[in-house]
């Protein structure tokens, strides 16, 4: 399958809600804020690690996320094509909420080319947006007076033309 | 209800975010509420282009305060790691181009996009050529190392891309100053082009991966040489003139994936590097010969062709149809499965020298081939006879696309869609669909219009 030994090491996670997902140690190091609790243990690490700002939703996701590029990557004929194809996929099948929650994880546990990834993915679902979308989509309560936001329309015109409609 | 949790995050992420939207917008953003007011500023991405001001009242000189007020209000700690600027300038030195690169130029500098339609154009800021950290360097619409009075010096140990669309310098101080470059786009203009330099020789960087080559600059009085020794290449698109005195040379591409040549030759002179790069391109997966690249076939000499073990997808223009020449060219593509014939009517080389092809029908043809396109269809009997030759025989034919020439009127369309879709098929390969393009589409006029409609399945 994936060229990767049965006898790798495996590495057991626990999220808030407290389910234990076993993990592959070479996936795990992809996992930066993993990585650095195994390698304070010395290697030693027997019981699960905790990870009490992760719950399991998001964990599951990670996971399959990280599987499957470890996949694509050790197939190197079509890795491009068929990463983008899962990529597409993967980011259709969250909500805007569950995208924030995965974002907020990710950031967490410092994986980096999922969450530059997720960031993209926001970044095109708020491009070409009004205002009021992105206030909406962040849930920004809007804090100006409307003396203040008119005047910071004014003072930076230049930024702001042609960028209001959706 | 739900907390919002973005709200958590810290600002670095919601700069990252910004990075991946045009600067116009990312600074828009802060108007969203008080802390969105400075997000902006940290970022470390710019993108500017001109194009949102363009067509409005005194556009440049709001494009210009646009960008100075961006340039003086960002955080001057957080240094701009990549930087694209696309910009039109109407009039001279109504842009402040150099003073914008100054700057952001710094060695932390990752990447640099330039764009820029100037009246007068600019030479690159020298220190850019010895950025440790530069990984892409694209230059375009313009050729920004023309106005040194000699060329400095290069050194840019981490750049792994580099595309120049205007090249009018010799570039082989910058390419050999390159040692991990693996993308190149490199296009040489025309001798007309602004100022024209005679280029001796050109030497692909070994490293590279990947290579987009144009080169409309070589000339007939002299020596021109194009070394493209690269044998970890996996992508090649070549346009080039086959000039008498051009000598291209090159390594084997044992990884070769995509193979795109257009080779032009302005005369019936016999260019022997063509048929010897066909060879060396023999493990490519996709080879399109393009325009009259396979004249090489028709001028005078015997070629074999080589044998391609591993092609999949096969784009030919022929100068003339001439069955033995696809049939040969199919004997040697053992996997083929989508082949596209284009046939150009070229009144010099119609003659095919080479051997008649074996009786027997070519593997590929009875087990791989999936799809097959024509284009320039005018209903000769050879081309009728090629493809009925397939439709017989292609059992694993999946779809086949005829693109009729403009050249018929519609009864005799209507006759060729007839004819070309009784073609009895074998038993295996029913699922077959015959399309049929028509680039003179039908008025329905014609006199048996329900019957065309039959018989024309997938008439566009």
């Amino acid at each position: 399958m994936s060229g990767i030994s049965d006898t790798e090491r495996m590495i057991t996670l626990k999220t808030v809600e407290g389910t234990l997902f076993d993990v592959k140690s070479s996936i795990a190091k992809d996992i930066k804020t993993v990585q650095a609790f195994i390698d304070d243990s010395d290697d030693d690490v027997t019981s699960p690690i905790p990870l009490p700002n992760v719950f399991t939703r998001e964990l599951s996701r990670i996971l399959d996320y990280l599987n499957n590029h470890h996949r694509f990557r050790s197939d190197i004929e079509k890795a491009d094509e068929e990463m983008a194809r899962y990529d597409a996929e993967f980011a259709k099948s969250m909500s805007h909420e569950e995208l924030k929650a995965l974002i907020l994880a990710a950031n967490y546990l410092n994986v980096k080319d999922l969450l530059e990834f997720l960031n993209q993915t926001v970044a095109d679902v708020i491009q070409n947006k009004s205002v009021e979308f992105v206030r909406n989509f962040f849930g920004i309560e809007n804090d100006y007076t409307p003396e203040e936001e008119e005047k910071l329309r004014n003072e930076n015109e230049w930024a702001f033309n042609g960028v209001e409609q959706d | 209800m739900k907390m919002d949790r973005i709200s958590l995050l810290p600002d670095s992420i919601l700069c990252d975010i910004l990075s991946y939207l045009p600067t116009k917008e990312a600074v828009s953003t802060s108007i969203l509420s008080r802390r969105w007011r400075h997000v902006w500023k940290d970022l470390q991405v710019l993108d500017i282009d001109d194009i949102p001001f363009r067509y409005t009242l005194e556009w440049e000189a709001r494009f210009v305060s646009y960008v100075n007020a961006i340039l003086a209000q960002r955080n001057p700690d957080y240094p701009i790691e990549k930087f694209r600027l696309t910009c039109k300038e109407d009039s001279e030195d109504s842009l402040p181009i150099l003073t914008w690169l100054d700057a952001i130029i710094r060695p932390h500098l990752q990447e640099l996009y330039l764009c820029l339609d100037l009246v007068v154009g600019i030479a690159l800021p020298e220190a850019i050529l010895t950025f440790p950290s530069l990984k892409s360097l694209v230059l375009k619409h313009g050729d920004y190392f023309d106005y040194y009075p000699e060329f400095p010096n290069v050194y840019l140990p981490s750049l792994k891309n580099l595309e120049l669309d205007t090249l009018c310098v010799d570039p082989s101080k910058l390419l050999s100053g390159c040692p991990v470059l693996e993308n190149l786009m490199l296009i040489v203009p025309d001798r007309v082009y602004i100022s024209y330099v005679y280029i001796p020789t050109i030497q692909m960087p070994r490293t590279l991966k990947s290579l987009i080559f144009e080169d409309k600059s070589t000339v007939d009085n002299d020596i021109n040489h194009r070394v493209i020794d690269t044998p970890s290449l996996e992508y090649l698109y070549m346009k080039i003139i086959a000039k008498s005195k051009l000598q291209v040379s090159f390594s084997n591409f044992p990884n070769m994936v995509e193979a795109h040549l257009h080779i032009h030759h302005e005369r019936a002179v016999h260019v022997p590097w063509v048929p010897e790069l066909l060879l060396a391109l023999r493990q490519t997966k996709l080879l399109a010969l393009k325009h009259l690249t396979t004249r090489c076939f028709f001028s005078g000499v015997t070629l074999g062709i080589p044998e391609f073990p591993r092609l999949l997808n096969l784009e030919l223009d022929v100068p003339c149809m001439n069955t033995d020449f696809l049939l040969n060219f199919l004997h040697n593509c053992h996997v083929l499965q989508d082949l596209a014939v284009h046939v150009w009517k070229s009144n010099i080389f119609r003659q095919y020298y080479g051997p008649a092809p074996p009786t027997m029908v070519p593997n590929c043809v009875t087990s791989h081939l999936k799809s097959f396109e024509f284009r320039g269809y005018e209903d000769s009997a050879d081309e009728r006879e090629f493809i009925a030759y397939l439709l017989q025989r292609g059992l694993a034919l999946k779809t086949v696309t005829i693109h009729l020439t403009y050249v018929f009127d519609q009864d005799t369309r209507y006759d060729i869609v007839r004819e070309l879709s009784a073609i009895p098929r074998p038993r295996g390969s029913t699922t077959c669909q015959l399309n049929f393009i028509d680039l003179n589409p039908v008025k329905h006029t014609c006199r048996s219009c329900e019957e065309f409609d039959t018989y024309a399945r997938g008439v566009r």
